[in-house]
């Protein structure tokens, strides 16, 4: 543990550094927030938050700074603490002189992985606890309802960053014995972890708690319901289809070219015109959004996490597989 | 005599070559084995494997009748190697390397280790990086003395080393196999250097063992016959090298040569001449060795 500390006690300290330096900004940018939401005197309800629309605009490009900074970490301890954890070992070939002292190469791997994890632990749950505070803003200019179950803040607040921060160490871990070479495995875990984050947070995410299919109103928000995931229309029961419709597919083809001839449809995945959604209706068919309300973030938070640590767990197995097997 | 080491058969592999192949052989407990060879013989590879670093492409590696595994800790606690390329922590300071074999082995002689290296005047405060090469090797030397183990397994610990360094470790090696009895088996490109210290020895060539035996034993059974060229017939002996310069001709023989005629003269060799004659004829094989205590069977690849 002392060895490990001793190489990577600089990286820890900058990565600590930058997670403080985060906070320091949530802690601020909050505290300003705040202020100028009292120096408008108001409670943040629907019409008066027009009035301080500067103020909240102001926040959100705060929200975007702090979204990027803590979407980047997991990339950062990935390829700062994982990457190198083998990869700088058999490059430099002190491997060789690490495992033929008196501990087993499956002991030197998991105490190293170990004190890595730690401080990233402490820290990813310090940031966690700042971010949920940091969050308060937007749940108390909650106009929409939908409180941190949308993408952008469910994807930084709760327990399945740490998750992720953990796996994404023992991914480059597992690269960096893969390929025994720093500059590719750099490369390799870049990639990996967008691939594997991206797809956790598009789709397996969604999918970890039951949707709930809302059909469309032309004059509701769709994002009014919590975390829209997908949309799409299906039939409704019991209503006979009309004359253009042989396949659902070919109703929405004829829906959309009614509602574009009125140039009622909007583009942008805004409101649908109502022209649109009768014409489905009329034929049997109707819009639908798929969501996942805010009741189900914890739920998602924690079984995001759950898949996080079961790659984990996999990944430190593999991990210790490639180092036992490793021949110099 | 127990063995510390020993292989059956032992052979690695890389792609479609052999690096070592069919390597049988014992090295004796207590004993300081040098191992010879020229480039690319196998002798980085026959360490590696003895030490665990490697693992064989055929046969087997046991130490202490153990097989060699870096996954058992009670081997590694056995077994100290040292590489040819001295891997270091380049950013740790000298004295931070020393605490690093003091975390990893339980029985590790910080008194020792520290010892050495305030002797050869190697600053304990400065990074290792900033160390000469010579420097690192005595650092790298330090971590697996310190470790205490009983098989010393060195791979060209001299190289880089002057010659007021060479024999501190020569008597460091020396000291620690009558202290402790430890065993040594490492390997040089020098025979003269190794000829003080070792009372065994491996020739390696072509990936193969050629020789293998004591010192003693060797010595004493191979002689050098200079004679009458076109008088050359001895069915007794092993005739390792010959060369005729004008009517005289000169032969390097294993075995007894028996009653000589009279032209004939018997010298002894040193073992540098014995090396250099197997290694200048790689498929030239030891054939008998009286009162060897390292036994090398040394069968055809095919």
């Amino acid at each position: 543990m002392w060895l490990t500390w001793r190489r990577y006690r600089v990286r820890i300290i900058l990565m600590a550094l930058y997670a403080l330096a985060l906070i320091v900004f949530m802690i601020i940018t909050e505290r300003a927030y705040q202020s100028a939401l009292s120096s408008c005197g108001l409670r943040p309800t629907g019409s008066q938050l027009r009035a301080c629309s500067g103020v909240i605009s102001g926040a959100e490009s705060h929200d975007s700074w702090v979204v990027v900074g803590l979407g980047i970490l997991p990339f950062l301890i990935g390829l700062i603490l994982g990457t190198p954890l083998v990869a700088s070992e058999l490059e430099a070939k002190t491997n060789r002189l690490a495992w033929t002292q008196g501990v087993t190469r499956t002991r030197w791997l998991l105490v190293s992985w170990l004190t890595l994890v730690i401080p990233v632990v402490i820290a990813m749950s310090l940031l966690a606890l700042t971010v949920q505070w940091w969050l308060t803003h937007v749940r108390a200019s909650d106009f929409v309802g939908t409180g941190l179950i949308q993408s952008n803040q469910f994807g930084i607040s709760g327990v399945a960053p740490i998750a992720a921060a953990v796996f994404a160490l023992s991914f480059g871990a597992v690269v960096g014995a893969l390929w025994g070479r720093m500059s590719w495995s750099v490369a390799a875990t870049l990639v990996g972890l967008w691939l594997v984050l991206g797809t956790m947070m598009g789709w397996i995410v969604p999918s970890l708690a039951p949707q709930v299919a809302v059909p469309v109103s032309a004059a509701k928000l769709p994002s009014s319901l919590g975390w829209l995931v997908s949309a799409g229309v299906r039939r409704i029961p019991d209503v006979r289809v009309g004359p253009h419709a042989s396949s659902v597919t070919s109703i929405v083809q004829h829906c959309t070219n009614i509602a574009n001839s009125s140039s009622n449809l909007q583009s942008g995945g805004g409101h649908v015109s109502l022209v649109y959604l009768q014409c489905l209706n009329s034929h049997g068919v109707q819009a639908v959004d798929f969501y996942q309300p805010p009741s189900h973030y914890w739920i998602l938070q924690w079984r995001e996490a759950g898949v996080y640590f079961v790659l984990v767990a996999a990944l430190l197995g593999l991990s210790m597989w490639l180092v036992r097997r490793w021949r110099a | 005599m127990t063995a510390a080491l020993e292989t059956v058969d032992l052979g690695r592999r890389y792609m479609i070559n052999w690096a070592l192949r069919n390597c049988t052989l014992q090295v004796p407990e207590g004993s300081i084995t040098g191992l010879v060879g020229p480039n690319g013989a196998g002798k980085s590879t026959l360490l590696r494997l003895a030490a665990g670093v490697s693992r064989p492409s055929a046969g087997s590696v046991s130490v202490f009748g153990q097989k060699a595994d870096q996954n058992s800790a009670s081997f590694l606690a056995r077994v100290g190697y040292l590489d040819q390329d001295r891997p270091l922590y380049k950013q740790l300071r000298v004295e931070e390397m020393l605490k690093f074999g003091q975390q990893l082995n339980a029985s590790w002689d910080q008194e020792s280790a520290t010892k050495w290296l305030v002797d050869l005047e190697i600053p304990l405060d400065w990074k290792v990086s900033l160390l000469s090469t010579g420097q690192q090797a005595q650092v790298a030397l330090a971590v697996c003395m310190g470790k205490r183990p009983d098989l010393m397994l060195l791979d060209e610990p001299m190289a880089s080393l002057d010659p007021l360094a060479r024999r501190g470790v020569t008597q460091m090696l020396l000291d620690s196999v009558a202290a402790r009895g430890t065993t040594v088996l490492l390997s040089s490109q020098i025979v003269s250097e190794l000829e003080p210290i070792c009372d065994h020895l491996i020739i390696l060539s072509k990936s193969q063992v050629q020789v293998s035996g004591s010192i003693g034993s060797m010595l004493a059974n191979h002689h050098v016959l200079v004679g009458p060229e076109g008088s050359m017939s001895f069915n007794a002996v092993n005739v390792i090298s010959s060369k005729v310069a004008g009517r005289q001709a000169t032969l390097l023989v294993e075995g007894d040569p028996g009653k000589l005629g009279s032209e004939w003269q018997l010298l002894a060799p040193d073992l540098e001449e014995i090396v250099l004659a197997y290694l200048a004829k790689p498929n030239a094989r030891q054939t008998a060795s009286s009162e060897v205590s390292i036994e090398t069977i040394d069968r055809d690849p095919s």
